[in-house]
């Protein structure tokens, strides 16, 4: 009976684990996008500068996870979304509003793509 | 992670599902939960020790989900028959009072050539001469002859042999297995008197000395390499 205890406890903690997980990559793709979303604004209205600072707040976020991300996530799936930063921080340092658009466009659907990955749903399961 | 867990519980039970239906002469020794268990394992180690961009998670979630899985559901067989017959299902009967019956036969879809291999394997090629064939759960065949034609025992022939008990290995090429020179009871003296009767004077020359209940000893000397 012991043992059926354990298995069942750690069954459960397994599973409770890959819900927190979920929801904790669905907390960090959430802010992401909301940074980014907040840089597009400023960056539309010309603020480079401001856009810049809220990009760098979400490098720090993404960076801050890194580990967590490489325990959790395909390493291609970090490097993806990585690259994107990048390349939005140059086009902020360049001011290139019609390039930092169409990254900031593949950025958001990569992190939206990472949290629906993890999203307990049939399409996901099947 | 939580559709790995959730993929994982479902394969384990598709799987296991795929076994029961395809007879028990596919399973070989294991039980179907067990078969499942170690087909499973070795892949999913696998992928993320080959692959450094997969998180060894993706690896680790599934096979510890598995051997949860299987865990609970050995427990519960041990409980209850009715969860023991759904997850390894019944032994059954192919051979009955020497009458094959083909119908259990094609639900396990077992084949006369399969049925006369084993009974040749167990020493019955004759299927009347046999009282019971059943196919267990593992998918092995336990074969019961007819009383008039199994082989007489010692009791049935009013002999008492000596229980000559597990033989002991003391001495395994050129080493002394100490802990078992003590659980046979025996000593240092009795173990170089032994080599003494053999004509060898040292241990490194003994390839292999056991030793039984009755005190008989098998002593197998080391080949000189030529």
């Amino acid at each position: 009976m012991r043992r059926l205890i354990l298995a069942a406890v750690i069954l459960a903690a397994v599973l409770g684990a890959t819900f927190w997980n979920t929801q904790r990559l669905n907390g960090l793709t959430g802010q992401m996008l909301s940074l980014i979303d907040q840089a597009g604004g400023q960056a539309q209205e010309g603020a480079w500068d401001q856009a810049g600072g809220t990009l760098e707040k979400a490098r720090a976020l993404w960076d801050e996870r890194s580990a967590y991300l490489h325990m959790t996530l395909r390493h291609a799936d970090i490097d993806a979304v990585t690259l994107s930063l990048t390349q939005l921080e140059q086009y902020t340092r360049a001011k290139d509003a019609g390039q930092w658009a169409l990254c900031a466009a593949s950025l958001s659907v990569q992190l939206n793509l990472l949290s629906e990955m993890e999203a307990l749903t049939l399409k996901n399961v099947l | 992670m939580v559709i790995a867990f959730v993929r994982t519980v479902i394969l384990y039970l598709l799987i296991i599902a795929g076994l029961r239906l395809m007879g028990k002469r596919q399973i070989g020794e294991l039980e179907p939960s067990d078969l499942v268990l170690a087909l499973l394992i070795a892949d999913l180690a696998a992928v993320p020790m080959q692959d450094f961009g997969i998180p060894l998670l993706t690896g680790v979630v599934p096979i510890l989900t598995l051997l949860c899985i299987t865990s609970i559901f050995s427990v519960l067989s041990t409980k209850s028959p009715f969860f023991r017959t759904v997850l390894c299902g019944r032994p059954s009967i192919i051979i009955e009072n020497g009458e094959l019956n083909q119908r259990e036969m094609r639900k396990n879809r077992l084949t006369i050539d399969e049925l006369t291999e084993e009974l040749r394997l167990q020493g019955c090629p004759d299927p009347s001469a046999v009282k019971y064939a059943i196919l267990e759960t593992n998918g092995q065949l336990s074969v019961l002859p007819y009383a008039a034609q199994a082989p007489a025992t010692p009791a049935q022939l009013g002999l008492t042999p000596e229980e000559p008990g597990i033989p002991r290995v003391i001495v395994s090429d050129g080493v002394l297995l100490r802990r078992n020179l003590n659980r046979a009871g025996r000593d240092d003296h009795w173990l170089y008197s032994q080599l003494k009767k053999s004509g060898l004077s040292s241990l490194k020359q003994v390839f292999l000395l056991t030793v039984d209940e009755t005190g008989k000893v098998c002593l197998v000397p080391k080949a000189v390499a030529s």
